[in-house]
């Protein structure tokens, strides 16, 4: 029961804390690091509460006289401690599963008529190797699980040839880099326990950090003025949005770190996060077998002894 | 070779441009202007594209008659409302290159780009 206890405690922690930890200016800094450690921290807290409650299965003690003081201390008891141990996990599990075929139905019937759309009312510019569809708004974007890239006319129009290469590099790091898996994983999460703070905030998190993942990798590409002045050629036709920043959104973020590129976290603080996340993921199978072993070798005394 | 896909919206620009039904003959003697195509070849597309909902079709005589079901105008503002719409539920669909954004953030991205003008104007002034 100590582990379980153990467990739950864990998980409250890394579930709470892990946003906060994971605000600090320095995520601009190494965004690869922070979106692991974002992850790690989700998959932790994951683990350990499917862990948690496979525990209340294999020793039963706290649940049980719960339960016995509350139905009499009948041949149930037993049983019901087993069906909660149980179901915890599954439902726990079927939630996410749930919500996972629910968002990657919609994906996918979205992209499929939008491709559809496309196929019609796109032109496909070889030289450029996008599809330009004829617009007066400004919009960029890839559409995940093809190679394809789009252009509206609008944005075409307002961009120097330069600018447009920036744009179409930051298009094709989402796509080389699979950025949508990580964001639809994201997406799973918050959508099944908006109630947890690290899962909440995964998704906004992720959305974010991707777009500072294409960013790097077009200014390595094309270069820094020139991003800056595509997001810039972009300000007079996007969709404007009423309330707070959408998520995948802060550009005001993304130009302001472009045009003060901060330098990249040192080694050490590279490896020691690497080294962070890496135990974020095994502390949970650690603490369980840990404890589990130290109640099986209590258990053993007596029979020992005797 | 060009693909279906491609001939799908060659022959829905053809519809849109008539704005009058047509048969599969009227379609294919008018693509065969610029390229080589067979009668099947054009049927299929014309098929395909009423099986997806972009035609309707009426019997007259012995053949059907095509026409689009909504006018580009509304296809087009379908497409841009999905193109457009970076929020929330949205953001793994499709990955855009400028999500939303406030007024407040157009300014700020707009006085950045300023400043960043100035330096450049700054540097190549110096010797």
């Amino acid at each position: 029961m100590t582990l379980a206890i153990a467990l739950f405690g864990y998980a409250a922690l890394v579930a709470t804390l892990a946003p906060r930890a994971l605000a600090g200016a320095w995520r601009l800094r190494s965004p690869r690091l922070t979106m692991t450690l974002w992850h790690a921290s989700a998959a932790s807290v994951l683990v350990s509460l499917v862990l948690a409650a496979a525990t209340c299965v294999t020793s039963p003690g706290l649940i049980q006289t719960c339960i016995a003081a509350l139905v009499g201390d009948t041949g149930a008891t037993g049983v019901l401690t087993v069906a909660i141990g149980l179901l915890a996990p599954v439902l726990l599990l079927a939630r996410l599963t749930m919500v996972a075929i629910a968002g990657a139905r919609r994906r996918r019937a979205d992209r499929r008529r939008h491709l559809e759309l496309l196929s019609v009312l796109g032109r496909h510019d070889s030289n450029l190797g996008v599809l330009v569809v004829s617009s007066t708004s400004a919009a960029a974007y890839c559409v995940p699980g093809t190679d394809k890239v789009v252009l509206t006319s609008g944005a075409l129009h307002r961009l120097e040839p330069a600018e447009l290469r920036a744009a179409l590099a930051h298009e094709r790091a989402h796509l080389a880099g699979r950025h949508h898996l990580l964001v639809a994983w994201a997406g799973i999460l918050a959508n099944a326990f908006p109630g947890v703070p690290v899962f909440r905030d995964l998704l906004p998190a992720t959305a974010n950090l991707v777009e500072l993942l294409a960013d790097d990798r077009a200014v390595r590409r094309s270069g820094r003025a020139e991003l800056v002045g595509a997001i810039a050629a972009f300000t007079d036709g996007v969709a404007l949005s009423a309330g707070l920043a959408a998520t995948g959104g802060q550009v005001s973020v993304r130009v302001e770190r472009l045009l003060d590129p901060a330098p990249p976290l040192p080694l050490t603080a590279r490896l020691s996060g690497a080294g962070v996340a890496a135990t974020l993921v095994a502390l949970p199978g650690l603490l369980a077998v840990l404890l589990a072993a130290v109640a099986a070798g209590l258990a053993a005394c007596p029979l020992l002894l005797r | 070779m060009r693909g279906l896909g491609d001939l799908e919206a060659a022959v829905m620009d053809r519809l849109w441009a008539w704005e009058q039904p047509a048969t599969v003959r009227e379609v294919l003697d008018d693509l065969r202007r610029d390229r080589d195509l067979a009668y099947t070849t054009v049927m299929t597309v014309l098929d395909n594209l009423h099986r997806k909902g972009w035609l309707t079709r009426e019997l007259d005589g012995r053949a059907y008659r095509y026409r689009p079901v909504a006018s580009r105008q509304e296809y087009s503002a379908e497409l841009m409302r999905q193109a457009l719409d970076s929020s929330g539920d949205n953001t793994s669909t499709l990955l855009h290159f400028v999500g939303e954004m406030t007024t407040d953030e157009v300014d700020a991205v707009r006085r950045a780009l300023r400043s960043l003008q100035r330096r450049a104007r700054r540097e190549s002034q110096q010797p």
